[in-house]
């Protein structure tokens, strides 16, 4: 089970890239310009479907990607979260407090 | 036979000193009145105004400025594309980064309005910068499909995710003319990636060294976005207060 991505309809916003917790989506060095997911790291998060604008990821059950693949795949996506959402909740954090401070001295 | 767009114009200088007014432009005082508005003028990009902007709607007038800067530099950079690439690159391709060049003053207008939709103007606000001027790049990169790679992916692939994510927010809380703007501005910048795309193709059939050459300039500003969120990272540990946690899930 992984992901693919339907390149006809791929507008290359790389938003998935991004957001793809095994660094497993490909643009740079691919042959065709546009976005491509490698099967093998893929975890079946859902996420780059569902940030996609053009709606062109879908879930492909007959792409399997080796247990070994797959394991190494789970390891990057816990550092990723980890990492992620502390960066996300810190800029959070961060503007609040800066919108509360501005508030307090009344301007 | 015509004459080559080059000699059609005018040939004074066009420049403007500084030619953008970043926040270190800004005189002492006005520094000072940029920092009481925002907090600090460090807080003066697109980054934090987002979160900013997604607690109190005054913050989407900054944020939208550093929409329209960028959009400022899209003109300059596609309008001298055209005149200083005429010779080298088809001419379809000129016709096509012109109408992009005209794209983009749409875009300034757009933006400009809603800037005063949102009560503000140009000049409340200054410029920001983000990735390298004209002027900074080595004369060696200055080839067509290279300087094409890097505002493809730097400027109008970003502006892609950048616009989604301002439209998203702006739905979210409520401000329907910005995330109207932002979807509408979207459909542009696909085509423009697209063209990119297209063309980056072409002129690497031309000459392939081209394609390793524009990739590794793409690689590089992904880099570049990497060290930022870097630097971001510690320089929010190192000053948001500990009693500041932020409301929501963090979604
Ligand atoms: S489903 Fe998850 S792991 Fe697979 S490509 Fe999409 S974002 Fe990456
Ligand atoms: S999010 Fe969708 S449209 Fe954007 S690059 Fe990925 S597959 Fe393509
Ligand atoms: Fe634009
Ligand atoms: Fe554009």
């Amino acid at each position: 089970m992984a992901y693919v991505i339907d390149q006809s309809r791929c507008i290359n916003c790389s938003w998935c890239r991004r957001e793809c917790p095994t660094d497993t989506i490909h643009y740079f060095d691919q042959e065709v310009r546009k976005h491509k997911i490698d099967p093998q790291y893929c975890i079946d998060c859902d996420i780059c479907a569902r940030v996609c604008p053009m709606d062109c990821i879908s879930h492909e059950p007959a792409v399997v990607p080796d247990a070994q693949s797959l394991a190494a795949g789970k390891m990057r996506a816990r550092a990723w979260a980890r990492d992620r959402r502390q960066l996300k909740l810190g800029i959070r954090a961060y503007a609040e407090s800066q919108v509360l401070k501005i508030a307090r001295n009344g301007s | 036979m015509t004459r080559a767009l080059k000699e059609r114009v005018d040939s004074r200088e066009a420049k403007r000193e500084p030619p953008y007014r970043t926040t270190m432009e800004l005189t002492p005082e006005q520094q000072k009145a940029l920092a009481e508005k925002l907090g600090g003028i460090q807080n003066y990009n697109p980054v934090v105004l987002r979160e900013m902007a997604r607690k109190d709607r005054r913050f989407f007038a900054p944020l939208i400025m550093s929409i329209l800067s960028a959009e400022f530099r899209g003109i300059d950079f596609f309008g001298r594309f055209v005149v200083d690439t005429e010779d080298e690159v088809p001419w379809h391709m000129t016709l096509g980064v012109a109408r992009q060049t005209f794209d983009e003053s749409r875009h300034t207008l757009l933006n400009m309005k809603l800037l005063e939709h949102l009560g503000s103007s140009v000049g409340e606000y200054p410029d920001i910068i983000l990735g390298p001027q004209r002027d900074d790049i080595p004369p060696e990169e200055l080839d067509p499909a290279i300087l094409l790679a890097r505002v493809n992916v730097a400027l109008e692939g970003f502006a892609l995710t950048t616009f989604e994510e301002i439209r998203a927010l702006a739905e979210q809380t409520g401000e329907e003319m910005v995330a109207h703007c932002h979807d509408y501005n979207m459909a542009d910048e696909v085509t423009h990636v697209a063209l990119g795309d297209y063309w980056l193709e072409k002129l690497s059939q031309v000459q392939p060294w081209r394609k390793e050459r524009a990739r590794a300039a793409q690689q590089e500003f992904e880099s570049n976005i990497a060290m930022v969120r870097q630097m971001a990272r510690s320089y929010m540990a190192a000053s948001t207060p500990s009693e500041a946690t932020p409301s929501g899930n963090g979604n």
